[in-house]
């Protein structure tokens, strides 16, 4: 039984923020030209996450089990202005997938853009229908499952996943970078 | 004992295999699963038979997944039903799912193995949070005989549209299961050395229209000319011609409160009287359910605060009948079943659910029973 927990407790869970580098670079092209319009290059920056902040973080964070050490952010120039990235990827039922948080300067969120959704079932997360549910929220309290991110039918697991995926980068990043 | 030790070797196998995805991204594997506790009472029956309540955990399945790069994987569900697998006693150890997927790009992919007949809404996603009321809507179990999967190989894919599609070749049913009482839920061969001498297919489509509304059809069809019993599959001449065809429409709407949903499905038997005349199961010539459901989350009026948690009250109406018509057999008035189910359904995150739903089963046969159930279900 023990190491059944164990096995559920080490696979299940989502211990740390994906780099960058580990994700498909031609979908992270893709993505910006859909959601920004332009590919330009991206300055990537590691942010350390100090220990002041980990005891908050700890509290408020819903899905990461483990506040992590770093936050990777990625900057874009662009004609509208400056537009922060933010890589990750989240449980879907079976499997996981990876998205973008996009930000503008004041922290509001431009996009969830999906970059690779790999099952069958929760794939409605990535419709615009329920992309635009987080377009302007720049509060994380504000991000709430069910109420003011609605479910989308046939995704109810992908769509909490991401809920709260989103939920913890914008609290860790408004905590150390925003 | 033999389901404890085949899930201890299942699991073991699992921790051989898995690696957490986040250390490596291109290969690794997951673990999920789903159960439900069921609580059944039956409080009333016209024939005067109540026995006392049952305390049953129904299901405990583990979905374990393997990718072995960025666009092959495979996916499984294992099941335990009962708790045991005991002879006389019951209980199943079953797979539910196994397959390999290859998903090409999102419009286009091709999975090949176990798969779930993509008909009805239950029977595609049956995680126990994702719908209402303890057991699942009888219309899922008599008409789609759900959990219904078959081995077989296709194609599935969606579009930024809206639109999404799977369309499986598959083994069909065994004609020797098709009863007037039971439907085709006998006829499911599952995977287990499946004959093709009966071949199937299903195809669905299905369209996202907005955040809120979800709608679509589906198709299967199966030829019945071999009888199946264990290991013996014998042609009979006279199938020949004989096939069972099930075409079913549904839709399903979400708000943050709201949850409305209802399907219809009608199935027919082609040349149904020289199959009664050989297995004397008084199969229906066709069979109609339906069903509609309503659920409304009360918990923000009565807390006033913006939480996770979900209260939900939902009243389900079904109507189905395994012998809508008949050919040259006795229309069985208690295959004709009209059902009530009313309840409430308590989430305290939306993969936990406690339920709660008292149901009115009645039958044109006039037979009645008042059943209370009472149930928590969890996936993961």
């Amino acid at each position: 039984m023990m190491l059944f927990c164990l096995l559920v407790g080490g696979i299940c869970s989502s211990v740390a923020q994906t780099s960058p580098t580990s994700l498909n670079q031609v979908l992270i092209r893709e993505s910006m030209q859909a959601v920004l319009g332009e590919h330009g290059p991206i300055r990537w920056k590691t942010i350390p996450i100090p220990d002041e902040q980990r005891a908050m973080l700890d509290r408020e964070l819903k899905q990461l089990k483990k506040v992590p050490d770093t936050l990777y952010v990625g900057t874009v120039e662009t004609p509208g202005g400056i537009r922060r990235i933010i890589p990750d990827e989240a449980p879907s039922r079976s499997e996981t997938f990876s998205f973008l948080l996009y930000l503008d300067e004041q922290s509001e969120i431009l996009d969830v853009d999906v970059l690779k959704y790999r099952e069958n079932y929760g794939y409605e997360i990535d419709y615009k229908y329920f992309r635009k549910q987080f377009k302007g929220v720049s509060r994380p309290d504000r991000i709430i499952f069910g109420r003011t991110i609605q479910n989308i039918s046939g995704a109810t697991i992908s769509a909490r996943s991401i809920t709260h995926a989103v939920h913890d980068l914008l609290t860790i990043y408004q905590r150390v970078g925003g | 004992m033999k389901s404890v030790q085949f899930l201890s070797i299942f699991i073991f196998a699992i921790v051989l295999f898995c690696q957490p995805v986040h250390a490596q991204q291109q290969q690794g594997g997951t673990l999920g699963g789903y159960g439900e506790l069921h609580y059944n009472d039956v409080l009333y029956n016209d024939n005067g038979m109540n026995s006392p309540g049952r305390l049953d955990f129904h299901r405990f399945i583990l979905y374990a997944s393997y990718r072995f790069n960025d666009w092959v994987s495979f996916y499984s569900e294992l099941e335990l039903e009962h708790t045991l697998l005991e002879v006389d006693e019951g209980g199943e150890v079953a797979l539910e799912q196994a397959f390999v997927d290859l998903s090409i790009k999102p419009e286009f992919g091709v999975r090949a193995g176990l798969l779930l007949v993509p008909v009805g809404i239950v029977n595609p996603i049956h995680e126990p949070p994702t719908f209402h009321g303890v057991e699942r809507p009888n219309v899922e179990r008599y008409i789609i005989p759900s959990t219904w999967r078959e081995s077989g190989i296709g194609v599935y894919g969606k579009f930024q549209s809206g639109w999404s599609y799977q369309a499986y070749a598959m083994a069909g049913l065994k004609p020797n299961g098709i009863t007037g009482g039971n439907g085709i839920r006998g006829a499911r061969q599952n995977g287990f050395e499946s004959t093709l001498g009966n071949f199937g297919g299903s195809a669905r489509i299905d369209y996202q229209a907005n955040l809120n509304l979800k709608f679509g059809v589906s198709y299967f069809f199966s030829t019945l000319r071999y009888e199946r019993d264990g290991d013996l599959v014998v042609k009979i001449p006279e199938l020949e011609n004989t096939s069972f065809n099930m075409i079913e429409g549904h839709i399903q709407y979400t708000s943050s409160r709201l949850e409305a949903r209802g399907l219809l499905a009608f199935s027919g038997i082609s040349n149904v009287d020289e199959l009664n005349t050989e297995f004397g199961n008084g199969a229906g010539k066709s069979q109609f359910g339906g069903y509609a459901e309503l659920a409304y989350d009360l918990l923000p009026s009565l807390t006033g605060k913006l939480t996770e948690q979900q209260l939900f009250v939902f009243g389900r109406f079904e109507t189905y009948d395994t012998q809508l018509k008949t050919d040259l057999i006795a229309d069985n008035a208690e295959n004709e079943r009209y059902e009530y189910t009313f309840g409430f359904t308590y989430k305290p995150v939306s993969q936990v659910a406690f339920k709660a739903d008292y149901q009115l089963l009645t039958s044109a046969g006039i037979k009645e029973i008042h059943m209370l159930n009472l149930g928590v279900g969890y996936n993961f």
